[in-house]
């Protein structure tokens, strides 16, 4: 039965079972293992790996042995001493006891790396792994930042869902009034100013991510819209809180395409430098926050929800396949001094969403 | 299992020299050519349906089956009706004719075509056999009867068939086109026979042909092991009783007497039977209780939520207080826009105000009935309540049933323990025997010797009950894998069961494979209940039920373009009116939808069923025969024609209505 | 109508509750009868027979159903020890105390092994990855599809799990591998 045979090679090639064959099979490997992975769903509460561009460990001898002299280590008891970390060598020891971890800053990691029974794992470089009786295993599955660190990961993860499942055909009741025909050409537009698709397309997100997205906390723009206080700004459309991590994103919607206004059926054409536009805005709202809380870790997400179409004129009411989906894999221009996102830590390259309209 | 049968097509039947269909004193050469799809022979009652049926039947297996007999198992067939069949047809025939008196049949399986010739009282014999195919209008002969003998010739028919269509052996051709396929008068349901419906699984459900007779040959050695114990522990107690009565122990237990103790150890053996059939039954009926209750549970937890949900959208706050902006303003900054009064309860009161029916302001009435969707949201919320209060009612009554059943189950688990320990104790009466000396060296003798019967039939009805509970593992794993490769072939059965019991009943059921220790059957649930005994339902229920489980063993069976021929005589005899335009509906379906064969006579009473049944299949999948021209009518026949003509000329009219 | 919750299903819905919401931030009620039931695969495996499991469970919107746990989670929404937060439930400070005090029980240490590790896998597995695996698995999939209404019967596929473990070597006494290889297997 070839297929089990190759049921079985892919079982074995799990990580888990690298481990466990590295110690020989043994109970206490598996007990490492999942108290190492318990510790670092913890330890990435207080602080983000995408952010740090050290040396990360995290140990557990089998038989909680200690891996380094006492003497030279600190009892971690707070751990908020980890927050906000950015680089250097960290190296925790934990064991059978969750209570106790041990933090060393100046030891040597290779003698880690040698030491039998002690299952290691390493954070560097956005990439992680396991160090397991001098076996290296590799545990990387996201472009940046950690698998046990899930916020950000699930965060790009549900926005991506969103986009497929919300905004791609306009299976959103919100999103859907932000259309002025029923082909989806235009974006309804009222007078000037009033912003009404961007309304909706908040209202949108906001309902989603709060059905789908568990332990968050939002604020959204509109309840600020209300105040009226000229002299502050708009705030960011989104912001979203971690409740049980010290994490914050920031979230901005734009919308490019062609707006048909409401009182006179005039049309007007939003494209890239709107979205530039967002990108500013966005960076703004960032380094305010970033200075607000310094302590929190942010990062933030421009999406840039494209309604582009081809050859569009003010008195079409169909669209043919080629013009509809002219921009489907069209990507947003970023200007070059507004590449923020190779230069500011946090700040994400931005998320179009392509909204297809009924081609005839 | 699965599509791998190719069963048998008729094509032609001629009855010749039979002296029953009689016109004009001339006797009848019945020559009909059957067609695919639905062939339909009408007439009124007693002109002979049920003997052309049995007669097709005869002519492929050699037996007709005696009415009001149980289901036999495959190699029990033969030797429980072979007698019967003997008898069937000489009332039906003329001695003058008997010798003449024969049956043809042409049957395609496949691309083969058979042709036998069989007598009426040749059971095990065929006048003449031809096997051959067809290459456009050319024949290849494959086999031709010359020089062999009738009963050769018979031996030879049986291996060939059996092979062809794909059973295993001859026996079970039988077993399925006498108990399966045919619905006849007896109305002998396979369904609710667990004897009957196992065999029918067992030879269905198996990958291995070889398994089916193990498992008949082991539940036939159980049951032999076990009646040998039965009778061996009571010729002990016998002996027993007898050396009791020699040494005066007993008080005024005669010789007589003994015949009626082996009459209540009998009756104490079927009572245990019963019992525990009744007691498997209530159990069935239990879990299946339980199971909708969980059911229910999951309903009304879903509705919950959903009503939750729903309120919180409702009494989401006003949005035109809410988003002023001095209110917005005030909640934030927990401090009132008007009088300047801070404090974290600021909100909570603002917020509290705003619900009210009036402005906090003016006191003017909110009127929000004109909101569109605040009455949408009231609509569904009234819609979801009742759901929910119809749900919890439902689940009320359930759990009565529940309860009430849970003493049923456990009160016929005392009474199967009682009646387990009555025929324990009966036949476990006091062991030893003291042998005690009588003086009289004659008696004495006696008592020796029925002191060896004694210990000798003890030890063999031990030994007998061993071997049956040796055989055990090995039947256990037998019926595993029967429940196995039922399993299986789930996913394809059960809907195409379910499918047809639905489109004649109208609602939805499940069935299910259960094992017991003796036995592995299918249980029906109906509308979310179990019934278990066919008494809970209706006549025409349990027979269009079983029916349909038929129709679906056979449409899973047959392979694609070979299906079964089902043949039913005069089911119209039990039906509803109700029901009828509803089986003639899976009727139909049967021979299109799944390209099946129905083989059926029908009483001219069977009109909306027929007419429905015409509607659905036209001229081409069905052909509609009347009996008329095969003999003569009696007077009140002949009264009755005119609205016989009637009748036909309707099912004309709807045969050639569809193309 | 107010019905008995057994002890078991008590401590594995609040157990069960604890995990999820400490590894995921929160849970959906249909996730606690889907992890006992994770669970129980967990409990053949540690040589048990599965008649000794005290839930039973149906298939329904896709997802297990145990009336065991389903009274019990109702009787802890009831009690506060669950809080509704929209389309998430989390276990309250009071539910975790509760939990602390019955978890130290000896007639629970054994159930708490087997929760322990079917809930690991959310963290061991990518979660999304976890639950479509489990919804994956052959009995529960065949029962939404024949709605039949039958009970779900961990049984068979029980022995596939069993020969891959033993194929892939696993011989540990515990079950958090076992339980990350069943995901593994289930994906397939």
């Amino acid at each position: 039965m070839s297929d089990k045979e190759e049921i079985v090679r892919n079982l074995s090639s799990h990580y888990s079972s690298q481990v466990m064959r590295a110690f020989g099979n043994v109970d206490p490997a598996s007990k490492a293992l999942e108290v190492i992975a318990k510790s670092l769903k913890e330890i990435y509460r207080y602080f983000e790996p995408s952010f740090f561009s050290g040396d990360f460990f995290v140990c557990k001898n089998l038989n909680d042995n200690l891996c380094y002299d006492e003497s030279k280590g600190t009892l971690l008891y707070d751990k908020n001493i980890l927050l906000n970390r950015t680089d250097g060598l960290m190296i925790i020891q934990v064991f059978n006891d969750s209570s106790k971890m041990i933090i060393w800053e100046d030891q040597d990691p290779n003698e880690l790396m040698g030491q039998k029974n002690t299952l290691a794992y390493h954070f560097k470089n956005n990439k992680e792994c396991f160090y397991a009786n001098e076996l290296s295993i590799d545990l990387t599955i996201h472009d940046k930042g950690s698998r046990f660190a899930t916020q950000f990961n699930d965060l790009i993860e549900v926005l991506q869902q969103y986009s497929k499942s919300k905004i791609q055909k306009s299976s959103c009741e919100h999103f859907s009034n932000s259309w002025a025909d029923s082909h989806r050409l235009f974006f309804r537009g009222g007078g000037s100013g009033s912003n009404i698709p961007e309304k909706y397309m908040q209202l949108s997100l906001y309902e989603y991510l709060n059905s789908v997205f568990r332990g968050i906390s939002m604020e959204s723009s509109r309840e600020y819209n209300l105040m009226g206080d000229s002299s502050r700004p708009k705030p960011v459309d989104i912001k979203i809180h971690w409740r049980e991590a010290n994490r914050t994103a920031l979230v901005e919607i734009k919308y490019i395409g062609t707006v048909k206004k409401d009182s006179d059926g005039d049309i007007y054409t939003l494209d890239n430098p709107r979205a530039n536009f967002g990108i500013t805005q966005l960076k703004e709202y960032h380094d305010k926050a970033s200075t607000d809380t310094p302590t929190t870790i942010i990062k933030s997400h421009l999406i840039v929800i494209d309604g582009r179409r081809n050859n569009l004129t003010a008195d079409k009411t169909t669209i043919n396949v080629i013009d509809g989906m002219y921009y489907k894999n069209e990507e947003v221009i970023i200007d070059a001094d507004k590449r923020y996102h190779e230069t500011i830590l946090g700040f994400e390259k931005l998320i179009r969403m392509f909204a297809e309209p009924i081609c005839s | 299992m699965q599509g791998r049968y190719y069963f048998i097509k008729l094509q032609k039947v001629i009855l010749r020299n039979f002296s029953l269909y009689k016109k004009n004193e001339k006797v009848y050469e019945v020559n009909e050519d059957i067609n695919e799809g639905v062939y339909c022979l009408a007439g009124a009652n007693g002109l002979g349906k049920t003997t052309f049926l049995n007669s097709i039947n005869y002519g492929l297996t050699g037996i007709v089956l005696e009415p009001n007999k149980e289901v036999y198992s495959p190699g029990e067939i033969i030797t429980a009706n072979k007698r019967y069949t003997e008898r069937y047809f000489l009332g039906r025939i003329n001695k003058k004719e008997e010798e003449k008196a024969e049956i043809e049949i042409l049957l395609k399986i496949n691309e083969k075509y058979f042709r036998i010739i069989r007598g009426f009282f040749e059971r095990e014999e065929l006048r003449l056999l031809e096997i051959f195919s067809k290459n456009g209008d050319k024949r290849i002969s494959h086999f031709k009867s010359k020089n062999e003998s009738p009963k050769e010739l018979n031996n030879y028919y049986q291996k060939s068939l059996a092979s062809e269509i794909g059973f295993a052996n001859f026996d079970y051709f039988i077993f399925y086109q006498l108990y399966v396929l045919t619905f006849d008068e007896n109305r002998r349901m396979i369904f609710w026979d667990d004897r009957a419906s196992s065999h029918a699984l067992a030879i269905a459900f198996n990958t291995d042909p070889d398994d089916a007779e193990k498992i008949l040959d082991l539940t036939r050695r159980m049951e032999k092991h076990e009646s040998n114990a039965r009778n061996l522990k009571w010729q002990s107690t016998q002996a027993k009783k007898k050396i009791e009565e020699l040494t005066l122990k007993t008080k005024g237990k005669k010789a007589s007497e003994f015949e009626e103790l082996e009459n209540i150890f009998n009756k104490l053996h079927k009572e245990l039977e019963k019992i525990e059939k009744i007691y498997g039954n209530i159990k069935i009926e239990y879990d299946t209780m339980l199971k909708r209750q969980s059911h229910l549970n999951s309903e009304i937890m879903q509705s919950k939520i959903e009503h939750t949900r729903l309120f919180s959208r409702y009494s989401k706050p006003r949005s035109k207080l809410l988003e002023n902006i001095n209110v917005q303003l005030s909640i934030k900054k927990q401090e009132c826009c008007l009088c300047d009064s801070s404090g974290s309860h600021i909100a909570d009161s603002i917020v509290r105000n705003i619900h009210k029916d009036k402005c906090p302001l003016c006191n003017t009435v909110i009127n929000e009935s004109g909101n569109a969707e605040q009455n949408e949201l009231l609509k569904l919320i009234k819609k979801n309540d009742e759901k929910i209060s119809f749900k919890n009612s439902e689940l009320d009554n359930l759990i009565f049933e529940v309860d009430g059943k849970k003493v049923e189950l456990d009160k016929a688990e005392i009474e199967l323990n009682n009646a387990r320990e009555k025929v324990e104790d009966f036949t476990e009466e006091n062991p030893d025997i003291s042998f005690k000396g009588t003086g009289d060296k004659n008696i004495d003798t006696l008592i020796e010797q029925y002191k060896r019967q004694y210990d000798l039939a003890a030890k063999e009805a031990k030994d007998e009950y061993n071997k049956r509970d040796n055989l055990k593992p090995e039947y256990e794993k037998l019926l595993k894998r029967v429940e196995l490769s039922y399993k299986e072939a789930e996913t394809v059965f059960v809907p195409t069961f379910k499918k047809l019991a639905k489109s004649f009943i109208g609602l939805d059921l499940n069935i299910h494979p259960k094992r017991s220790d003796k036995t592995i059957k299918l249980v029906l649930e109906l509308q979310d209940t179990a019934r278990t005994e066919s008494f809970q339902l209706s006549e025409s229920q349990r027979f269009f039920l079983d029916i349909a489980l038929r129709m679906s063993l056979a449409i899973f069976l047959s392979e694609n373009k070979n299906g079964a021929t089902m043949m039913i005589d005069t089911p119209e005899g039990s039906l509803d009116i109700a029901y009828e335009s509803r089986v003639g509906n899976m009727f139909a379906e049967y021979a299109t939808v799944y390209k099946q064969n129905l083989f059926m006579t029908a009483n001219i009473n069977a009109s909306q069923l027929l007419l429905s049944l015409a509607e659905k299949c036209g001229n081409n999948r069905m052909k509609f025969r009347r009996m008329l021209d095969w003999t003569d009518p009696s007077e009140i026949q002949k009264e009755g024609e005119h609205l016989f003509k009637k009748v036909f000329a309707n099912i004309e009219t709807a045969l050639n209505k569809r193309k | 109508m107010s019905k008995q919750v057994t002890p078991e299903a008590f401590f594995d819905s609040l157990s069960l509750a604890h995990k999820l919401d400490n590894f995921l931030d929160g849970f959906k009620l249909e996730e606690i009868h889907l992890f006992s039931y994770f669970s129980s695969f967990l409990f053949c495996y540690s040589g048990n027979s599965i008649a000794t499991w005290p839930h039973r469970y149906i298939a329904s919107n896709g997802f297990p159903f145990s009336d065991t746990i389903n009274d019990a989670i109702v009787r802890h929404i009831q009690n506060g020890l669950f809080e509704n937060k929209g389309e998430y439930y989390t276990i309250s400070g009071r539910g975790t105390d509760e939990f602390n005090k019955f978890k130290l029980l000896s007639t629970f240490t054994k159930r708490e092994e087997l929760l322990n590790a079917a809930c690991t896998t959310t963290i061991l597995i990518p979660y999304a990855q976890t639950v479509r695996a489990l919804l994956n698995e052959p009995n529960l999939k065949k029962q939404i599809e024949l709605q039949n209404n039958e009970w779900l019967d961990q049984m068979s596929f029980y022995p596939q799990f069993i020969e891959i473990s033993e194929a892939v070597g696993i011989k540990t006494q515990d079950l958090i591998i076992p339980a990350v290889t069943l995901i593994n297997l289930l994906e397939h």
